[in-house]
């Protein structure tokens, strides 16, 4: 780790620890005076010591996040840090159990009103979650009230090492290697689809009494068409994407919107009366689709929640100039 | 009957009443320094040079609390082509407040100076 390194993972993680709205800007703030600091010191070429020195002087991150918190918030700068967690893990708990509840009702139920039972489970999860966040809150605002001057900040403050500052993470950085091979996969697909719709099926062609049997019905064929829109979408995403070489605001929206789309095709196919001609492979397809599907629910919901409540997309600044 | 309190409690106590006694002043002492803008690091420098050691970790989120208040407005700024800097300056408020401030803190220093018996009457 460099000197620079280290205050991309410093300011990353006071970051962290702040509301979304105020982000951009204190981190922008906070690396300019990181670096005055450091050049005063050091001048052009500090070590990552003198750099750690300095981190040290200015608190751990969760201390300096917890200093710029506005202090009439309903959970005060000590107690945020462990509030957010506490709800994290109260959410995630939750959204699990939903899950395990949502998948055993529809392995009962053999995929029956798969719509209709997703949707019950979602807004009994959305419930849930949103009840016991509030009884959180409200514990910790009480603790605030009656301890917020007593409480004092985890004694691991004292001991915070800059050199274990965890890496920054990029999640706008593409992964060149495995949207290649999605790609390659997808072309795969649609050519098949398309190009050779009859190898749905089950030939013998050599034996003494040649058959052919085609293994999917005419109904799911006729999905087709919204198979190969789906694949195409996320052809035509994945190659912009490539050109690009980075993920963006206007992109990873219109993953979302490839993603929920696929999860529509999915679940138009999933409907299906009868998938094969043969009802075992019919059943055992749906199976499959039902895990799919609530994959790419999960999926859905995550990166929903990502666009609109995580790190936003880095904006063109307005900065006066005045050079001198 | 009460426990007596430990050496690291008694130092815990101290620290923490100066913390208190020194969170009015430092707005107060923030302030006399920016009737000229300043970015950060000059700013805590300049306390520095007075004799007024404030910690970075207090110091730049006090500035941008009174910010908040209106007291102080801010900018970035290239200057002599470095790198971008906030800016900041007392604002209109601000200057009515401080000024205001100073004459509270003049009158409180006299009752202070009496009481803690620094002054005869």
């Amino acid at each position: 780790m460099n000197s620079t390194e280290m205050i991309d993972r410093y300011v990353n993680e006071v970051g962290e620890n702040l509301p979304r709205k105020m982000r951009a800007d204190i981190e922008m703030e906070l690396r300019s005076l990181l670096l005055d600091a450091l050049e005063e010191r050091a001048g052009g070429e500090p070590s990552v010591k003198e750099t750690a020195v300095l981190l040290q002087e200015f608190g751990s991150p969760e201390k300096m996040a917890a200093q710029y918190r506005p202090a009439e918030s309903l959970i005060g700068p000590k107690l945020f840090p462990t509030y957010k967690v506490v709800v994290t893990i109260t959410v995630t708990v939750i959204g699990v159990l939903h899950l395990v509840g949502l998948g055993f009702v529809l392995w009962q139920s053999a995929g029956a009103d798969f719509v209709d039972k997703s949707l019950n489970f979602i807004f009994s999860f959305g419930q849930s979650a949103i009840l016991n966040a509030g009884i959180v809150t409200l514990i910790f605002a009480i603790i605030e009230r009656s301890a917020g001057d007593e409480i004092n900040l985890p004694e691991q403050e004292k001991t915070w090492d800059p050199f274990a500052l965890p890496p920054v993470k990029d999640p706008n950085r593409i992964d060149r290697g495995e949207l290649v091979v999605g790609l390659i996969v997808s072309l795969l697909v649609l050519s098949w689809l398309n190009l050779f719709p009859n190898w749905f099926g089950g030939a013998q062609l050599d034996g003494e009494l040649p058959w052919y049997a085609q293994l999917m019905t005419a109904e799911f064929l006729q999905q087709i068409p919204w198979l190969s829109a789906s694949l195409l979408v996320d052809v035509l995403l994945k190659t912009a994407v490539l050109i690009q070489g980075r993920w963006n605001q206007v992109t990873r929206w219109l993953e979302l919107a490839t993603l929920s789309f696929g999860l529509y095709v999915t679940v138009r196919i999933f409907n299906l009366e009868a998938i094969s001609t043969v009802s075992a492979f019919t059943n055992g397809i749906k199976m499959i689709l039902a895990i799919v599907i609530i994959v790419e629910l999960v999926e859905v919901v995550v990166k929903l929640f990502r666009l609109v409540f995580g790190r936003p997309f880095p904006r063109p600044s307005f900065i006066k100039s005045r050079l001198v | 009957m009460r426990r007596m309190a430990t050496n690291s409690e008694k130092e815990a106590l101290y620290d923490k009443l100066l913390l208190e006694l020194r969170r009015g002043v430092l707005m107060l002492a923030v302030l006399s320094q920016l009737q000229d803008e300043q970015y950060g690091y000059s700013l805590k420098q300049s306390l520095d040079e007075r004799g007024m050691e404030i910690n970075e970790g207090t110091l730049y989120p006090l500035l941008r609390r009174l910010e908040g208040q209106g007291l102080l407005e801010s900018d970035w700024q290239v200057v002599d082509d470095t790198r971008p800097r906030r800016y900041y300056k007392m604002s209109q408020e601000g200057e009515t407040v401080y000024a205001n401030l100073v004459q509270e803190w003049q009158a409180l220093g006299v009752v202070m100076d009496q009481l803690l018996g620094l002054k005869s009457k």
